[in-house]
């Protein structure tokens, strides 16, 4: 998804994860370990329900 | 006096190291040869602070953060982290930068690598972020914003992210980014764990970057933003390429001398590509701004970083180094002048994979030579360069080390400092002592020891003649010789271990 996200040339994406823990940056760490060029904000679920 | 937002760092970066940007690499390796209280004093002394803990000076990366915050109307400062006790009841934000949290980046890494010890600055950032009174700020509800230059370490430092409670990672120029974390965490709404700040979230023009307030450290000024290279291994390239004005410049220059931060140095990727056309230097704006810093203090200028190919081009198109060293030495106070450089790889065909840009507007395949001309100028000009070059590349075969080796020994007539950096996998961090084992082969040993013949050959020279002069830095001086001394003696060693290794 992140993938297509950046084919489309989006700036920003916001990325809703369901961890309670930054564990899931193992994950994600590739990613955001390349260089890109959009704006990447990761919100954890229960931080967006209560935003 | 009191602050809703308190900005920070450790003891490693909070310093002016004696007034010598290069005594600062010093932080970025563990204490050997001499207590590490007698390490920290040689590279980090404590600033001057006032009666509320601000320091007399702070990182200009701070003081940006600082700065825009200040512009955005909040109640914000930089504060030392010996004084962040005096702000414990009042703070609500707590925002921490550095340039190497970790030091999972070069030349940390290296040290690490090499001695096998923890260098200073991760020893000194852990002790920080455990200290009682980052912990009490826990308790007590601060939120901890992290950001900076090393920003990309905390995603391979979860424990250290979840033990210490740090609730959002900023990765990027945060000018922008700060102003509205500030604000959301000061309503008590929910942060996010992390922001990449992408190039549309950046300051797209110069009136978006906020001037600091207060001085930085040894009176470093940014001068320009991004870099036109297009190397493929460097994010800076990804962001848009911005000029400061001399104006603007001369502005934050004098913001410095006004609290009594007499250095200069002007921080770009690339200071000779200050309103350069492409990778071509022009020097209109480059002597427009050293003529006006010229004429206001006759203090030292210093440049934060240079290319190798822009220096060759530079003096060959338009004499350029020649007229900005004569601005420069125009004062008496100033007899040479420091920058870093990129020497990287003495290997043709390595170039051409890894960075093939780096040589332009000459060929790639000149390399070597670009570097070794461009050494030849700057001796003559007095300008001395601590240089770094990358080792343990993937990729790299034992004929590119060599070629390194060689390069290395034709530079041995030019002062200069020579740092090599290893290219240190993540993974190996977790099992350093199996990396040092298998990863440093005996080529590599070569390539240390000529470095370091020539760094310590070099390093006596220039500490005596220029870099630490006068009765004020007898005994810095003394401490720096003696360790140059330990460290030729313990290389030796090491190397003598490693040869013994390969052969078993």
């Amino acid at each position: 998804m992140l993938t297509e996200a950046f084919r489309k040339g989006v700036k920003r994406i916001a990325v809703v994860v369901k961890s309670n823990d930054v564990t899931y940056m193992e994950k994600a760490r590739e990613v955001l370990s390349e260089f890109i060029a959009q704006t990447i904000v990761i919100w954890r679920e229960d931080e967006v329900s209560n935003a | 006096m009191t602050f809703d937002i308190v900005i920070t760092t450790d003891r490693s970066m909070m310093t002016d190291h004696h007034h010598h940007e290069f005594l600062g690499f010093m932080t970025t390796g563990p204490a050997f040869g001499v207590p590490e209280r007698v390490w920290s004093w040689i590279a980090a002394p404590k600033p001057k602070v006032d009666s509320e803990g601000r320091p007399k000076v702070a990182p200009y990366g701070l003081r940006k953060i600082e700065a825009a915050l200040v512009d955005a109307g909040f109640n914000a400062a930089v504060v030392d982290p010996d004084h962040i006790g005096k702000h414990l009841d009042t703070m609500k934000v707590l925002m921490i930068g550095h340039h190497d949290f970790f030091a999972y980046g070069p030349p940390s890494s290296e040290w690490w690598t090499i001695t096998g010890k923890e260098p200073f600055n991760r020893v000194s950032f852990r002790r920080f972020m455990e200290s009682p009174v980052i912990r009490k700020a826990k308790e007590k509800g601060v939120k901890i914003i992290v950001g900076g230059p090393a920003a990309w370490q905390w995603l391979w430092a979860l424990d250290e992210w979840r033990k210490w409670g740090v609730d959002t990672v900023v990765d990027g120029e945060a000018e922008k980014a700060v102003v509205a974390l500030a604000d959301r965490a000061l309503k008590g709404l929910p942060l996010p764990d992390y922001i990449f700040v992408g190039p549309a979230d950046t300051p797209q023009n110069i009136e978006e970057i906020p001037r600091i307030k207060h001085a930085s450290v040894n009176g470093l000024v940014e001068i320009m933003r991004g870099c036109p290279r297009g190397c493929k291994f460097c994010s800076v390239t990804l962001r848009p390429w911005r000029m400061i004005p001399p104006e603007r410049v001369i502005e934050e220059i004098k913001v410095n001398m006004s609290e009594g931060e007499k250095g200069i140095i002007l921080h770009s990727e690339d200071v000779l590509l200050y309103y350069a056309d492409g990778i071509r230097p022009r020097p209109e704006a480059l002597l427009k701004l050293h003529t006006a810093i010229r004429q206001i203090t006759d203090e030292p200028i210093g440049w934060s970083h240079a290319s190798l190919a822009a220096i060759k081009s530079a003096q060959e198109q338009h004499k350029l180094i020649t007229k900005l060293t004569d601005i420069m030495f125009s004062s008496e106070k100033q007899t040479y002048l420091g920058v870093e450089v990129g020497l990287e790889t003495g290997s043709v065909k390595l170039a051409r994979k890894i960075m093939p840009a780096k040589s332009a507007p000459y060929p790639v395949d000149k390399w070597p030579e670009v570097v070794e001309e461009a050494f030849s100028i700057m001796h003559e000009h007095k300008v001395i360069p601590a240089a770094t070059l990358i080792a343990g590349l993937p990729g790299e075969e034992p004929d590119d080390v060599m070629a390194t080796t060689e390069l290395v020994e034709k530079l041995r007539p030019y002062r200069s400092l020579i740092v090599p950096m290893f290219f240190v996998p993540m993974g190996a961090f977790k099992n350093m002592e199996w990396f040092r084992r298998t990863q440093i082969r005996p080529e590599h040993v070569e390539l240390l020891k000529a470095t370091l013949r020539h760094s310590a050959y070099w390093a006596r020279d220039i500490v005596d003649r220029f870099y630490l002069k006068g009765t004020r830095y007898v005994l810095v001086r003394a401490a720096i010789k003696w360790i140059v001394n330990y460290i030729e003696r313990k290389a030796e060693e090491a190397a003598r271990a490693v040869e013994e290794r390969s052969k078993a």
